[in-house]
C-alpha cells in the first residue's frame, strides 16, 4: 500500500508545523488508505455508514497520536489497528445495523445496474453473516479482505502469531459458510 | 452447506460493492476541529460540573445538591483520571482488547442488577404511595420505573452486545440475579426482625432508659 520512503515522508509532513504540508499529507494518506480502511471497517461495523464514520474517526485519532507514534510498526499497521478500534466503537454505538453497502460510484464504464443491484444484495447477505462472528474473527476477515495484505502484516496488526492468522481465518470462513447455509435453508 | 463457490461469490460481491463506494472526502479543518473537541471536551465537562456546583452553592435551596456534588466529584475525577492513565498506558492492541473485555464484562454484570434494583425500588415505593394515598408520592416510583425502563431499553442491549463482541464472560442470568436480590431482601427482613427482638428483650429486662 505504501513503501517505507512514502511512509517516512508522510509521517514527517504530519508531524511538521507547516499547515499546508500537513493538510497535503492528510489528503495523500486518505487517498492511499481510505479504500482498504473502508473494506476493513465495513466488515467490523457491518454497515457502510458506520464504516464511513469509522474511517473518518481513524484519521482524527491518527492526527491525535501521530506525534507519539514511535515508528516501531509500519504506518499502515498502526492505521489498521486504530481503524479496528474505531470501527468496533462505531459498531457498539448502535444495537441494530442495516447491513447495507451503497455503491455511490458514478464512474463511467462500470458494471451494469443489474449486476450492481445483485452485488448489493449478496453483499448484504454476507454482511449479515459476518455480523454474527466473534470480534476476533471479524477483524481477521476484514484485514484479509484488504488487497495485497500479507498474513505477516495481519499478524502484526492483531498482535498474534502468523499461524494463528491462518487458523482464525479458516475458522471464520467455515463459520460463515455454515451461517449462510443455515440462512439459506431457513429462508 | 453453502458451497465454496457460493461463499467466494458473495465475498467478491462484497468487495466489489465496497470498492464502488466512494468514501466521503476528508477535510483537514474538520479533522482538526474534531481533534480539538476530543481534547477540550473533558475539560468543558469538568467546567460544567464546577458551574453547576457553584450555582447550587449560591442558591440556598440547592445546598443538598451541592453537598452531593462535593461528595461525588472527587471520586468521579479520580476514577476518570485513573481510567485515562490506564488506557493511555495500553499501547499493545492485545492489552487494549483485554481492557475493553474487562470493562464491558463488569458493565454487563452491573447493568442487569441495576435494572432489578430499580424495578424493586419502583415497586416498593409504589406500595408506599398506594398505602399513603397521596398523589405526589407516585413521582418516586415513576422516576425509578422510568430509570429501569430506560436502562433496559437503551443501556442494557448496548452493553451486553459490546460484552459479547469483546469476548467477555456472560453475566449471571436473570434468575440468578433475582435470587441474589431476594436473598438480600430476606437478609434485610431478618436484620429488621433481629432488631425488633433485641428491642423487646431490652424492654422486657427493664432496660428502658
Amino acid at each position: 500500500m505504501m513503501d517505507p520512503a512514502t511512509e517516512a515522508r508522510l509521517l514527517a509532513a504530519l508531524r511538521s508545523g507547516d499547515r499546508k504540508a500537513h493538510d497535503a499529507a492528510i489528503g495523500e494518506l486518505h487517498a492511499r488508505t481510505a479504500r482498504p480502511l473502508f473494506q476493513l471497517c465495513l466488515r467490523i461495523a457491518c454497515d457502510a455508514a458506520d464504516a464511513d464514520d469509522a474511517v473518518q474517526e481513524t484519521f482524527v485519532l491518527v492526527l491525535r497520536g501521530v506525534r507519539s507514534f514511535r515508528g516501531e510498526a509500519k504506518l499502515s499497521t498502526w492505521l489498521f489497528r486504530i481503524a479496528i478500534r474505531a470501527a468496533t466503537r462505531m459498531r457498539n454505538r448502535s444495537a441494530t445495523r442495516r447491513h447495507t453497502v451503497v455503491d455511490t460510484s458514478q464512474l463511467p464504464g462500470g458494471d451494469d445496474p443489474v449486476t450492481q443491484a445483485a452485488d448489493r444484495e449478496n453483499a448484504a447477505r454476507l454482511l449479515e453473516a459476518i455480523d454474527e462472528l466473534p470480534a476476533a474473527q471479524r477483524a481477521v476477515v476484514g484485514l484479509a479482505a484488504i488487497e495485497g495484505i500479507a498474513h505477516a502484516e495481519i499478524a502484526a496488526v492483531l498482535g498474534i502469531p502468523v499461524g494463528t492468522v491462518a487458523s482464525r481465518l479458516h475458522e471464520a470462513r467455515d463459520r460463515l459458510r455454515a451461517l449462510l447455509a443455515v440462512r439459506r435453508s431457513g429462508g | 452447506m453453502a458451497t465454496e463457490t457460493d461463499f467466494d461469490a458473495l465475498d467478491r460481491a462484497l468487495s466489489r460493492t465496497a470498492d464502488r463506494h466512494v468514501p466521503p472526502p476528508i477535510d483537514p479543518r474538520r479533522l482538526r476541529r474534531r481533534r480539538a473537541c476530543l481534547e477540550v471536551g473533558p475539560v468543558v465537562w469538568l467546567l460544567v460540573i464546577a458551574a453547576f456546583v457553584v450555582a447550587a452553592a449560591i442558591d440556598r435551596s440547592w445546598w443538598f445538591a451541592c453537598g452531593i456534588g462535593l461528595l461525588l466529584i472527587p471520586g468521579a475525577l479520580t476514577n476518570l483520571m485513573a481510567r485515562r492513565r490506564e488506557v493511555a498506558a495500553l499501547t499493545d492492541p492485545g492489552d487494549l482488547a483485554e481492557y475493553e473485555r474487562r470493562y464491558f464484562e463488569a458493565q454487563a454484570k452491573h447493568q442487569r442488577s441495576a435494572v432489578l434494583i430499580e424495578v424493586t425500588a419502583a415497586v416498593a415505593f409504589a406500595i408506599v404511595a398506594w398505602q399513603a394515598g397521596e398523589a405526589w408520592r407516585w413521582i418516586v416510583p415513576a422516576v425509578f420505573g422510568t430509570l429501569a425502563l430506560g436502562r433496559a431499553i437503551t443501556v442494557l442491549p448496548f452493553v451486553e452486545r459490546a460484552n459479547r463482541d469483546a469476548g467477555g464472560e456472560r453475566p449471571y442470568g436473570w434468575s440468578v440475579q433475582l435470587l441474589l436480590l431476594v436473598l438480600f431482601l430476606l437478609l434485610l427482613l431478618v436484620a429488621g426482625g433481629v432488631h425488633r427482638v433485641w428491642r423487646r428483650i431490652r424492654t422486657g429486662l427493664g432496660g428502658r432508659r
